[in-house]
């Protein structure tokens, strides 16, 4: 399957997108966006402020989702061109680039970071750091009992 | 944190402050090697007394950290607010200078306030440290050796979908 029908199939699971550009100084530059397919041309047509100062180039498309619990994590992205035409900007994906969500791919990612963080540590020589389990589940009861006492503010109240 | 801090240590408006807050996640841009931006949402934490955001990742997705250790720009959009508790806010981009220390870290004190953030916000995810049995914790350490990101911010700017397509404000720093 090629970039642009990978990215046409998944963006219909989200509300919208965020596109990432580089602006004339050279920093990225981002937007949320609702990006329009267009398989004829194999690009998505996405409206950008003018005075954000996006140029053409390459460029990144995300699709996240995280329920009110910031869980239910979900995410893609695809890596391609921005492209200034006579009717607006054009994102071109070339790369789709598989995120979190669904079992498969949590456990792909699960695996392949484990593998790359044990390569970071030897690449440098460095000694895992110990994990603290005690204190970290200290923080998790206190949190816990907090939450039980109703002194954390529930998402969107 | 309050929201006041960001708002007052940048002199830009409270909605802008509590966007910043109370937004569970932003979209980090980091730039790779061959100059595309790649962005995955990642949650910030700021530091009003350092005037900088921290954000941590396990060595095992330190791609953006790698990214920033070659080219330090990057770009932070704060534009989705579920579980906010916010309605109708602004999106916020905040274009900065970043670095991240070859340092190595762990969940522990140096990082407490933003493990408890993160357990308070995410409580699903403190059910599944809980869960993890002893002996299994060797399956999971890479996720808590952490690379620590330092985001100085440069450049705020904000705006409403009512704005039009402009942008409603802007602080350069």
């Amino acid at each position: 399957m090629n970039a642009w029908r990978a990215v046409a199939r998944e963006v219909r699971r989200y509300d919208s997108a965020v596109i990432a550009g580089q602006d004339v100084a050279g920093y990225p530059v981002s937007a949320r966006c609702l990006p329009a397919a267009d398989e004829r041309s194999g690009t998505f047509a996405v409206a950008l402020a003018a005075d954000l100062g996006f140029q053409d180039g390459p460029a990144w498309l995300l699709c996240h989702f995280h329920d009110e619990w910031f869980w239910s994590l979900r995410s893609f992205g695809a890596r391609g061109t921005l492209e200034r035409t006579s009717d607006g900007w054009r994102f071109r994906p070339t790369v789709f680039v598989p995120g979190m969500g669904g079992i498969v791919p949590m456990v792909r990612l699960f695996l392949s970071a484990r593998r790359r963080a044990r390569r970071y540590l030897a690449s440098r020589g460095l000694t895992p750091p110990e994990v603290p389990w005690d204190w970290i589940n200290a923080i998790k009861h206190e949190t816990i009992a907090a939450r039980r006492r109703n002194e954390l503010r529930t998402p969107s109240a | 944190m309050t929201a006041g801090d960001f708002a007052t240590t940048f002199g830009v408006p409270a909605e802008v402050g509590a966007v910043v807050h109370e937004f569970r996640s932003c979209e980090l841009s980091t730039l790779a090697r061959d100059g595309t931006p790649v962005t995955w949402p990642t949650m910030p934490f700021f530091l009003a007394g350092e005037r900088r955001f921290l954000i941590t990742s396990s060595v095992g997705l330190a791609q953006k950290a790698l990214n920033i250790r070659r080219d330090h720009r990057v770009a932070m959009l704060f534009s989705n607010a579920t579980g906010s508790g916010l309605v109708s806010p602004p999106q916020v981009l905040i274009q900065g200078d970043a670095e991240a220390p070859e340092e190595l870290g762990t969940m522990d004190e140096r990082s407490e306030a933003l493990t408890r953030l993160a357990f308070e916000r995410q409580p699903v995810g403190i059910t599944l440290v809980g869960a993890i049995p002893g002996p299994l914790r060797h399956l999971v350490d890479w996720y808590c050796w952490r690379v620590f990101i330092y985001v100085r911010p440069r450049r705020i700017r904000w705006w409403r979908e009512t704005d039009r397509g402009r942008v409603g404000g802007e602080v350069v720093l």
